[in-house]
C-alpha cells in the first residue's frame, strides 16, 4: 500500500506529469475560484504537512529534504503557497464585495494605522524575530565548509544556487546562450517593463482578482510554474548526471536514461526525405536549417502580427489566436513589446512539450556556430 | 491560556494592534534574541579542541609536577648544603664592607646622573654640528645653498666645543666602569655562589616556571574566556605550515596548514608515550615529528605523510579513517564520526600509513625503518601486479614471469594447460594467478568454453616456441643425498620445499617457485643441465649457480623427480570444443568485419588456425605477455589501468558495481583483491566487457601489502626542496639495494636489519648465513669484490653456500661501493698500508693466546664443538677484515651480530668505562690492547 502510494508519488513528481498537472491544476484553480477559501487553505496546509511530516520516514525523502542547502526549499513551498493563497483569497473576497456594491475590503473605516507605533513597532518585532530565527538556523544547520573546488572533479549533480535552479532547469530545454544569456535578461527586463505594459489602474491599493483576471493569471503562471516550481523540482528531483528522481528515490549515480535527442533538420532531411543533411559551407547549412528558421521566424515574427489580426480576418479554429481587443486597447507599441515577452515565455513550455513528445533537441541548430534554438 | 495570561485584546481606534501585547511581545522576543547572541558566542566557542587542550592542560600540570618532585629529589643535597653555607659567609663577609659598598654605590649613582646630562649636552652640539657640517661643505663646494652659509671659523669652533662635549662624556663613562667593576668585584664571591645555586636547582626552577603558566588562575582564565580570548589565549590552534611538501589546489601547489596539534597536543613529547589519544607521542620520534629526526614537523607537517585534512579541527572533519568496522563502531560512539566525503585524500587507516611514504621515496626500493612498505612492495611486485598496470618505477624491471619462448624445451602442452588452466591445483603458493572458473566465468556454466580459452592459448604457445631439444638423461643419482643437500645448501632461501601454510613463511623465500610437484612437471635432463647452469636456459633469471658437481646435480636431479603431483598428473587436459572454438573464433572475428564476412572466414579457416588465431587474441585478451615474454608480443602494451597515481584517483570514479562496501579506496581495493571479478556481479556482459583481473593466491596480509603499496602511488607533486634527494652514498647504497633485491639476497642474509628468510629453516644458528650489518665496515673492498665473484671459503662449517651470481664486474662494483657507503666505510685505507711495530704485534700475539681466541676460530672443525661457537679462522683476517672494524667488533660484538656467541672480553662498567682483565698490558689501556690485538690479527698469516 504504502510501496504504491511511494510509486504514484515518485509518478507524479516526473516532469511531464508534474508540470502539466500543475498547469492545468492552476487554470482550474483560476476558474473555479471557490478553492481559494478559507478552509481549502487549512485543508491544503494541513494535507502538504502531513505529507512532509510523514515521508521524513522514508531516508530518501529525508536526505534529500534535511540537507542544510535545501531547506529554504521547503521555505519556499509553505510561503509561496501562503502568499499566493492570500493575495488571491482577498482579491476574491473583494470581487464579491464589489459585485454586493460595497467598497474593498481595504477601504473599510480603521484599516489606516498609525506609522508609529503599529508599523515602525511590527517592522521591529520582524526584525527581532527574524535574527532569532536566523541565528538558531544558522547554529543548528552548519553550513557545510567543502573541499577547495577542483576542476578536475565536478561534482554531480552540479548545482547552482537554489535560486537559479529554475534556469538550470531551462538548461534542459535550452542552448546555454539561451537559457544562460537571452532568458534571464529578458526576464529581468520584463520585470522591469511590466509597469510600462499593464496600464491597467484598477487593483491599486487593494487586492482583486476579476479586475485584472489576465495580467495575474499570466504573471503567476510564470511565477508559480515557470519559476518556483522549476527550483523546486530542480532542488529535490533532480539528481546525479541531472537525471529526474522521484521523492523516495535513492540517488543512483549509475543511473542511465535514454537520452536520443533529435533536431527539426533531422526530422526533415533524414526521417521525413531519407536523405543525408546537407553539408558544406554556409548555404549548406541554411539550407539544411531551412524548416527551423522559417517555423523559428513564425513564431517571433509573424506571429505577433496574426494575433493583432482581428478574429474574422483569422480562418476557422485559429481564431481564438486574435488579440484584437488588446492590440486596440494598448496600441501597437505596447502590444507588440508585451505580445513578444509574453511569447518568450511561452517558448518554453512549448519547447519542454515538444521535447516530451518527440525527443527535439534543436529547432535551429547550427554547432558550427554554437547557435542552436 | 496564552490569551488569557496577555488579558482581553484591546485595539484602541487608530492601531491595528494592541499596543500592550505588543510590548509584551517585544520583551518576549528581546529576551529570546539575547539567548540565541549568547547561544551563538557559546557555539563559536565551544569547541571540541578545546577541550582536549584543557584536558592536556591537566595532564601537564601532573606531569609538571611530578618532574617538579624528581627534579627536587635529584638536587645533591649535601652540594646545595655547602652553597648554602659557603653564601652566608660570602654574604657575612660582605656586611662587613657595607660602608665601602654603600659609598661605591653612591658615587656610582652620582656618576651616573652626571653621564646622562653629559650625554644630553654631547648629543644637543651634535645635533648642530652634524647640520653645520653639511652646510659648510655645501659652502665649499659649491656656494650658499639654500641661502645660509657657514663660516670656517664658526664650524671650527663648534667642532672644538662638540670634541670638548664627547670628551667628557666618554671620561664619565670610563670611571663609571671603574667603579662598577670594583663593586662587582666585592661581590663577586657572592654572585659566583648564587650562580652555582641556580644551576644546581635549575631543574626545579624551569619546572615551577613552568607550573606557573599552567597554573589556574585569574589571568590564565581570563584569557580564554569568551570574546576576549582573540587577544592571547592559551588556548589556541596550533598549526605549522609546511611549504615544501605542498598540497595541490586548483593547478597550483600550495603550503600545507596542518592544525593537527590542536588535539594531539603530546605528539612530539616522549614523556606522553603512554598517554590516550589524541594525546599519545608518536610512536618515532627518532624517525619523525622531532627536531633532530628526519623528518621534523616543522618541515613536514602530519598531513604529508598521514593524509587528512590538516586545516580541519574535528575529528571528522580531519577524515580520520577507521582500521576496520569495529573501530569505525566505536569512532561514532565516540566521536560522532561519519565519512567525509569532502576531500579527495582522506588519512590512510592507521595500519596502512606507510603508504604515505611512497609519495616521496618512491625512487628506493628499499626503506630500511619502513617494514611493512617494504613487504607491500615486495608482494606488489611479485605478484607482477606491474605486469598489466603501468606503475612508474618498474619501466625496466625484466618480466616477472618466465619467458615463455622456449616453453616447449621445459613443459608438455599437457601439463602447460593443466597449469594455464588452475596453477594453484598444481602449487598453492605460485603468485601466477587463476584467470577461468571465477565469478564470472564459472565452469558450472562455461565449462566447454574455458577449457577451449586454455587450450587455444597452449596451442599458440607451443606453436610460438622454438623448436623441441632432447636433454640427454642425467647421470643417476641418489634422491636422499639430494634431499639432504637441498635442504642445506641454500635452495631454501628462494624456494619453499614445503608448501603447507606458505602464507607463514617469511616472503623472501617465497621469490622462486616452490619445489613441490618438481617431478610431474619438469623432464630430468632438463633440471640436471638447469640447476647446474640456469642461464643457459634463461640468461636473465636470477637464479644463482651453487657450484653443484656433476654428482651433486644428478642426487638432487633424482630427489626432485621423486616431488610427484599424483592428481594433478591425472587430471583432466583442458581440450578445445570445436563448437565453442567457433564461437570464440567468430566473436574476434566479428569485432572487425561483418557478419556475413566473418562468417565466411570462419568457414575457411581450419581447426588449427582457429585455435591459434583464438589463441593469439586471447593472449591479447588476458594480457599473459605482462608477466611473460611471448613471441609475437613484443610490443604489446600493458592491458590494466595504469596505477602510477591510482592512489590520487577520486573514490567517485570506482565502480562498486552491487557490492555492499565502504565506498573508500582501501575498501575497493581490498575487495577487488581478494574477489577482483565481483564487481561484474549482477551486470549483463558479453565476453570481451566481462572483467580480466585474475585470483591471485592473496592471503589477508598480502592483500594488506598490496593495497599499502597501491594507495601510495598518488599523484602530488612537491616542489624540489620537498622531494627526497638521495645523497651522494645514498645514491651508490641505492644502486647495491636495488640488485640486493633483484638477487633475492635477503633470502639468505640479514641486510639492513631485514631478511634471513632461511633461517627460518636452518635451527641451528651457527650455521646460517651470515647477517650483513656493518658488511661495509668489515671488509676491504678489494675481497668483498673478488668474494662476490667467485665466493671462497670463510666459514668452514657451514653446509650453506654463497651462490655464484655471474655478478658483472659492474655490479660487483656497485654492491661493493654501495656497502661501503651504507657502513660509512673507505674503499682505500691507509691502515692496510701500515708499517706494524712489531712490539705491538707481540702484544697482540699474547693477548690472542691469554684470551684464547682460536679456541673458537679454527680453520677445520675439531672436537665436538657446536657449529654456533665455531668462528671464521684468522687466516683470512689480513686480507679480508679491516683493522677498524676488528676493533669494532671486539668493542661490542652484539651491536654487530645480534646473538652472536662472541664474548665481550672488554666489557663497559655502570659509568661506561670499558674494563680490562688485563691491567698489566698495555698499561691496561683497553683500546691500545683490542687495537694490538687488532694489528696482529692483520697480520696473522705474514
Amino acid at each position: 500500500m504504502l510501496d504504491i502510494f511511494k510509486d504514484l508519488v515518485n509518478w507524479v513528481s516526473g516532469p511531464t506529469v508534474l508540470f502539466t498537472v500543475t498547469t492545468v491544476g492552476l487554470l482550474l484553480a483560476f476558474r473555479f475560484t471557490a478553492v481559494w477559501s478559507r478552509t481549502s487553505a487549512k485543508v491544503f496546509f494541513v494535507v502538504l504537512a502531513v505529507f512532509y511530516v510523514a515521508s521524513m520516514w522514508d531516508p530518501n525523502f529525508f536526505l534529500i529534504v534535511a540537507k542544510p542547502d535545501n531547506i529554504p526549499i521547503t521555505g519556499v513551498i509553505f510561503l509561496v503557497f501562503f502568499f499566493t493563497w492570500y493575495a488571491m483569497h482577498q482579491g476574491i473576497e473583494n470581487d464579491r464585495r464589489r459585485e454586493a456594491g460595497e467598497a474593498p475590503h481595504e477601504k473599510k473605516e480603521g484599516y489606516k494605522v498609525w506609522v508609529w507605533p503599529d508599523l515602525v513597532y511590527t517592522e521591529m518585532l520582524a526584525m527581532v524575530l527574524l535574527s532569532i530565527v536566523l541565528l538558531v538556523w544558522s547554529i543548528l544547520l552548519a553550513a557545510p565548509l567543502e573541499q577547495p573546488a577542483n576542476p578536475a572533479d565536478s561534482p554531480n549533480p552540479s548545482k547552482a544556487p537554489w535560486y537559479f535552479l529554475g534556469l538550470q532547469e531551462m538548461l534542459v530545454y535550452f542552448d546555454p546562450w539561451l537559457a544562460g544569456v537571452v532568458f534571464p535578461t529578458l526576464i529581468i527586463v520584463g520585470l522591469m517593463a511590466i509597469p510600462y505594459i499593464d496600464t491597467n489602474p484598477k487593483g491599486n491599493g487593494y487586492f482583486t482578482f476579476r479586475e485584472r483576471k489576465v495580467e495575474i493569471v499570466i504573471f503567476l503562471y510564470g511565477f508559480l510554474i515557470l519559476w518556483s516550481l522549476l527550483v523546486i523540482s530542480g532542488t529535490f528531483l533532480r539528481g546525479p548526471n541531472w537525471n529526474f528522481f522521484g521523492p523516495y528515490e535513492y540517488w543512483d549515480v549509475h543511473r542511465v536514461e535514454p537520452l536520443l535527442n533529435v533536431n527539426v533538420s533531422d526530422f526533415f532531411w533524414v526521417k521525413l526525405l531519407s536523405q543525408p543533411l546537407p553539408s558544406g559551407g554556409f548555404f549548406a547549412a541554411l539550407l539544411r536549417e531551412w524548416l527551423g528558421l522559417i517555423l523559428v521566424g513564425a513564431y517571433v515574427f509573424v506571429l505577433p502580427v496574426v494575433m493583432s489580426w482581428p478574429r474574422e480576418k483569422l480562418p476557422k479554429g485559429f481564431r481564438w489566436l486574435s488579440l484584437r481587443k488588446y492590440y486596440e486597447k494598448m496600441g501597437p507599441a505596447r502590444y507588440y513589446i508585451g505580445i513578444s515577452l509574453f511569447l518568450m515565455m511561452m517558448s518554453l513550455p512549448i519547447k519542454m512539450y515538444l521535447r516530451w513528445a518527440f525527443n527535439l533537441k534543436y529547432i535551429v541548430a547550427f554547432p558550427e556556430i554554437f547557435f542552436n534554438i | 491560556m496564552v490569551r488569557k495570561a496577555l488579558g482581553t485584546r484591546e485595539v484602541k481606534p487608530g492601531h491595528a494592534h494592541d499596543i500592550t501585547r505588543l510590548n509584551l511581545l517585544f520583551a518576549g522576543s528581546s529576551v529570546v534574541l539575547l539567548f540565541s547572541v549568547l547561544w551563538m558566542v557559546w557555539a563559536d566557542y565551544s569547541r571540541e579542541w578545546k577541550s582536549y587542550q584543557r584536558e592536556f592542560f591537566q595532564m601537564e600540570r601532573d606531569l609538571t609536577a611530578r618532574q617538579m618532585t624528581e627534579a627536587q629529589r635529584a638536587i645533591n643535597q649535601n652540594e646545595l648544603q655547602r652553597i648554602e653555607s659557603e653564601l652566608a659567609e660570602a654574604n657575612a663577609a660582605l656586611a662587613a664592607e657595607q660602608e665601602a659598598i654603600a659609598a661605591l654605590e653612591a658615587d656610582v649613582t652620582g656618576l651616573d646622573d652626571e653621564r646622562t646630562l653629559a650625554d644630553i649636552t654631547e648629543r644637543e652640539i651634535k645635533a648642530v654640528y652634524d647640520s653645520d657640517k653639511f652646510y659648510f661643505e655645501e659652502t665649499a663646494a659649491r656656494g650658499t645653498p639654500l641661502g645660509r652659509a657657514v663660516s670656517a671659523e664658526d664650524f671650527r669652533a663648534l667642532e672644538t666645543s662638540f670634541f670638548e662635549a664627547r670628551d667628557a662624556r666618554i671620561a664619565l663613562d670610563f670611571e663609571l666602569t671603574e667603579k662598577r667593576a670594583e663593586l662587582r668585584d666585592r661581590r663577586s664571591r657572592v654572585t659566583t655562589l648564587a650562580g652555582d645555586r641556580e644551576r644546581l636547582t635549575q631543574a626545579v626552577t624551569l619546572a615551577q616556571r613552568k607550573l606557573d603558566s599552567l597554573a589556574v588562575n585569574f589571568p590564565n582564565t581570563f584569557r580564554n574566556l569568551p570574546l576576549v580570548d582573540f587577544i592571547d589565549p592559551s588556548i589556541e590552534v596550533r598549526q605549522v605550515l609546511v611549504r615544501n611538501v605542498t598540497e595541490e589546489l586548483n593547478f597550483a601547489q600550495v603550503a600545507r596548514i596542518d592544525r593537527c596539534q590542536s588535539c594531539h597536543l603530546g605528539i612530539d613529547n616522549p614523556d606522553y608515550a603512554d598517554a590516550p589519544q589524541p594525546f599519545t607521542a608518536h610512536p618515532d620520534l627518532d624517525l619523525y615529528v622531532s627536531r633532530e629526526s628526519s623528518h621534523p614537523v616543522d618541515d613536514f607537517g602530519c598531513t604529508a605523510c598521514h593524509g587528512g585534512r590538516g586545516r580541519k579541527l574535528s575529528f571528522t572533519g580531519a577524515t580520520h579513517t577507521p582500521e576496520s568496522v569495529a573501530e569505525e563502531h566505536a569512532w561514532v560512539e565516540e566521536y560522532g564520526w561519519k565519512e567525509d566525503h569532502y576531500w579527495d585524500a582522506p588519512m590512510y587507516p592507521a595500519g596502512l600509513t606507510e603508504a604515505g611514504c611512497i609519495k616521496c621515496h618512491r625512487d628506493q626500493v628499499f626503506l630500511p625503518r619502513a617494514a611493512d612498505l617494504n613487504q607491500s612492495r615486495l608482494t606488489y611486485e611479485l605478484s607482477g601486479c606491474w605486469g598489466c598496470h603501468n606503475t612508474t618505477g618498474y619501466e625496466d624491471r625484466r618480466n616477472r614471469g618466465p619467458s615463455l619462448t622456449r616453453i616447449d624445451q621445459k613443459l608438455t602442452p599437457e601439463f602447460a594447460a593443466r597449469w594455464v588452466r588452475d596453477p594453484k591445483s598444481f602449487r598453492p603458493s605460485t603468485w601466477m594467478p587463476k584467470f577461468w572458473d571465477l565469478e564470472n566465468t564459472p565452469d558450472s556454466e562455461l565449462q566447454a568454453r574455458n577449457d577451449t580459452e586454455v587450450a587455444a592459448i597452449t596451442a599458440y604457445l607451443f606453436d610460438r616456441s622454438e623448436s623441441t631439444r632432447d636433454y640427454p638423461a642425467p647421470p643417476s643419482g641418489n634422491a636422499g643425498r639430494g634431499e639432504a643437500l637441498i635442504a642445506e645448501i641454500g635452495c631454501q632461501g628462494c624456494h619453499l620445499l614445503d608448501e603447507t601454510d606458505y602464507d607463514q613463511a617469511d616472503i623472501y623465500r617465497r621469490r622462486g617457485p616452490a619445489l613441490t610437484g618438481t617431478g610431474a612437471k619438469l623432464d630430468p635432463g632438463f633440471v640436471y643441465e638447469w640447476i647446474r647452469e640456469p642461464r643457459h636456459y634463461w640468461d636473465e633469471t636470477y637464479m644463482p649457480s651453487l657450484r653443484l658437481t656433476d654428482q651433486e646435480a644428478a642426487d638432487i636431479t633424482a630427489f626432485l623427480g621423486t616431488l610427484e603431483h599424483p592428481d594433478f598428473a591425472t587430471a583432466d587436459v583442458p581440450a578445445s570444443d570445436a563448437g565453442e572454438l567457433d564461437g570464440i573464433t567468430f566473436e574476434f572475428l566479428k569485432t572487425t568485419l561483418p557478419d556475413a564476412i566473418a562468417t565466411e572466414r570462419l568457414a575457411e579457416m581450419s581447426e588449427a588456425d582457429k585455435l591459434l588465431f583464438s589463441g593469439e587474441r586471447l593472449i591479447r585478451r588476458y594480457g599473459c605477455f605482462g608477466c611473460h615474454e611471448i613471441s609475437g608480443f613484443e610490443d604489446a602494451q600493458k592491458i590494466g589501468v595504469d596505477l602510477s597515481t591510482w592512489g590520487s584517483k577520486m573514490v567517485t570514479r570506482l565502480d562498486f558495481g552491487y557490492i555492499d562496501i565502504p565506498h573508500t579506496r582501501h575498501a575497493w581495493l581490498d575487495q577487488k583483491l581478494a574477489a577482483p571479478r565481483s564487481y561484474d556481479r549482477g551486470k549483463v556482459k558479453g565476453p570481451a566487457e566481462k572483467l580480466r583481473m585474475p585470483q591471485f593466491a592473496f592471503t589477508d596480509s598480502d592483500r594488506e601489502h598490496v593495497v599499502r603499496s597501491v594507495l601510495g602511488l598518488v599523484r602530488d607533486q612537491f616542489p624540489l626542496e620537498g622531494v627526497k634527494t638521495l645523497t651522494g652514498p645514498e645514491a651508490i647504497a641505492e644502486g647495491a639495494r636495488q640488485l640486493i633485491h633483484n638477487y633475492n639476497c635477503r633470502g639468505c642474509h640479514i641486510i639492513d636489519g631485514q631478511g634471513g628468510g632461511i633461517y627460518e629453516t636452518l635451527e641451528d644458528a651457527g650455521m646460517r648465513p651470515p647477517d650483513l650489518n656493518t658488511q661495509g665496515r668489515r671488509t676491504q673492498a678489494d675481497w668483498l669484490y673478488h668474494f662476490l665473484r667467485e665466493p671462497e671459503e670463510v666459514r668452514f662449517w657451514l653446509n650453506v653456500r654463497m651462490p655464484t651470481f655471474e655478478f658483472t664486474p659492474g655490479e660487483a662494483n656497485t654492491l661493493v661501493s654501495g656497502f661501503l657507503a651504507m657502513d660509512g666505510g673507505q674503499p682505500f685505507d691507509a691502515e692496510q698500508e701500515r708499517i706494524y711495530d712489531r712490539a705491538e704485534l707481540r702484544v697482540g700475539a699474547s693477548l690472542l693466546d691469554q684470551l684464547q681466541c682460536e679456541r673458537c676460530h679454527i680453520a677445520a672443525a675439531a672436537g665436538t664443538m657446536e657449529a654456533s661457537q665455531l668462528a671464521p679462522s684468522f687466516r683470512l683476517s689480513g686480507e679480508r677484515l679491516t683493522h677498524d672494524w676488528i676493533v669494532e667488533w671486539m668493542l661490542d660484538p652484539q651491536s654487530v651480530t645480534p646473538g652472536t656467541q662472541m664474548p665481550q672480553f672488554w666489557p663497559r662498567d655502570q659509568a661506561g668505562n670499558l674494563i680490562t682483565a688485563l691491567p698489566d698490558v698495555l698499561e691496561g689501556d683497553p683500546m691500545a690492547q683490542m687495537r694490538a690485538v687488532a694489528s696482529y690479527l692483520m697480520n696473522y698469516d705474514r
